[in-house]
């Protein structure tokens, strides 16, 4: 044995006992290795059985996967995503962009800083529509008083709007009724909109819990879409979570337990 | 008009941004996205219901922000957004078996509908949806992401928030037991065939003999 440690100094490394790591493998198979450790690669594959097998049954997986014919889309779905700008309850359009009754968007000549054709709330919700930061705005009620944002106070809602969505989510992850406020007549249109068909918030997670299924909830979401929810309160009791987090940075949120 | 709404959906142009911007109907976006987003929420799910469910909403997301829409391309936006949700609702779904396992688990993750009734409903190849299925749903998303929508392991680790080792691992992991469940899937159904077609002779046998 004593023999043994004084000849792995002098004998060559066995290189034939060397794989591919499975990170290194499954690069080389969807072309993702810069072109050295590619072409490296290559070179141990044409001498190792091994590995050559991994490549081949990555490869076929793949190609079973490309090769599997697509889904239609149902003609009943299509009709539906149409229709989302009638029966979709939204904050108006944001400065320089409006509406067609057709749903079609169109550009429209942004107002002078002076006249303010919009009143401040609305203005603001626009701001914040389908941002981050829009769920933090409306609750502060001094930026309805100004007229110009500078770029500091600007900074500042941004990051005010990050916080407030992060703990939103949070809350949404760890399971809290954050849709339980029973203050708030728009919770209902919360677990419509803001909340998701698949069962976004309270509403919704009771419905499943209960054992209704989510089949449901694509109809009764749609007859409760007709009956109107009072807009005023969405910006605030419709936090965009998903957008929020998808917008910014969808990594922050996954190292929540 | 249609270099405006190329514009937009290459992402290129920040909306109201720029005087010649043209911006697309929603009928454009739903006609030039639709397919797509269904396909991946197909994919995602495992089954048409919940696929259907998940178009819609991803759909309203986007009709709800489109104003806020940031540069980055309209389809990586769309991956996003299809993709958490599909996240979130797998979460949300096994939290709720957790807490209050339901009798009705049919629909739960993993557990979507038989094979031969996602062949019925969509001509699909069963087994290979049946072996995506058994995925675990952050395995599923990536290898979904890169073999079926093509994206590159930056745009998948983007869309999924997770680091390209993470994204390797997985789509490595992924079509590994993607494979495993294809062959066990396919050796299934050819027993299945070889066994329905030994009683149905028996059967024969009986009614001639």
């Amino acid at each position: 044995m004593s023999d043994g440690r004084w000849r792995i100094t002098v004998s060559p490394p066995d290189w034939g006992q060397d794989h591919l790591s499975s990170d290194a493998i499954v690069a080389y198979v969807d072309d993702e290795l810069d072109h050295g450790p590619q072409e490296r690669a290559a070179q141990h594959i044409s001498q190792c059985a091994e590995c050559e097998a991994q490549i081949v049954a990555q490869v076929q997986t793949r190609s079973a996967l490309r090769a599997a014919e697509g889904p239609v889309l149902p003609s009943t779905l299509l009709r539906n995503l149409r229709s989302i700008p009638e029966s979709a309850e939204l904050p108006p359009p944001p400065p320089g962009l409006a509406m067609t009754p057709e749903g079609q968007l169109v550009s429209v000549l942004r107002p002078g800083p002076d006249s303010r054709p919009v009143p401040n709330g609305a203005d603001l919700r626009t701001g914040g529509a389908g941002t981050p930061r829009g769920v933090a705005a409306p609750r502060s009620p001094r930026h309805g008083s100004l007229p110009e944002r500078s770029p500091v106070q600007r900074r500042i809602r941004v990051g005010t709007g990050v916080a407030v969505s992060g703990l939103a989510l949070g809350a949404l992850a760890f399971g809290l009724p954050t849709a339980t406020d029973p203050t708030s007549p728009a919770v209902s249109g919360r677990g419509v909109l803001g909340g998701s068909l698949l069962g976004g918030t309270g509403v919704a997670d009771t419905a499943t819990a209960s054992g209704t299924g989510t089949g449901a909830g694509l109809v009764d979401a749609q007859l409760r879409l007709e009956r109107r929810v009072p807009l005023a309160r969405d910006p605030e009791a419709q936090p965009d979570m998903v957008e929020g987090r998808l917008d910014l940075r969808p990594g922050s949120f996954y190292g929540l337990p | 008009m249609t270099d405006g709404s190329t514009t937009l959906l290459s992402g290129t142009v920040l909306p109201g941004e720029g005087a010649e911007w043209t911006p697309p109907s929603w009928d454009d976006i739903v006609r030039e996205h639709a397919d797509r987003v269904y396909r991946l929420a197909y994919r995602l799910t495992g089954n048409p219901h919940d696929a259907e469910d998940l178009t819609q909403e991803t759909f309203v997301r986007v009709f709800r922000s489109l104003a806020s829409y940031k540069p980055g391309t309209f389809e990586g936006w769309l991956h996003r957004i299809t993709t958490n949700l599909f996240l979130d609702m797998v979460r949300r779904r096994s939290r709720i078996r957790m807490e209050s396992l339901p009798e009705d688990s049919d629909r739960l993750p993993g557990l979507g509908p038989e094979p031969e009734q996602v062949f019925s409903e969509t001509h699909l190849d069963p087994v290979l949806q049946a072996a995506l299925d058994e995925l675990p749903p952050e395995f599923r998303a990536a290898v979904v992401l890169c073999d079926v929508e093509g994206l590159s392991y930056e745009e998948i680790g983007a869309t999924l928030g997770v680091k390209l080792g993470t994204v390797r691992s997985r789509i490595h992991r992924g079509r590994a037991a993607l494979r495993n469940a294809l062959e066990r899937h396919r050796a299934l159904e050819v027993h299945g065939v070889a066994a329905a077609k030994a009683s149905a002779d028996v059967l024969l046998e009986e009614v001639h003999g």
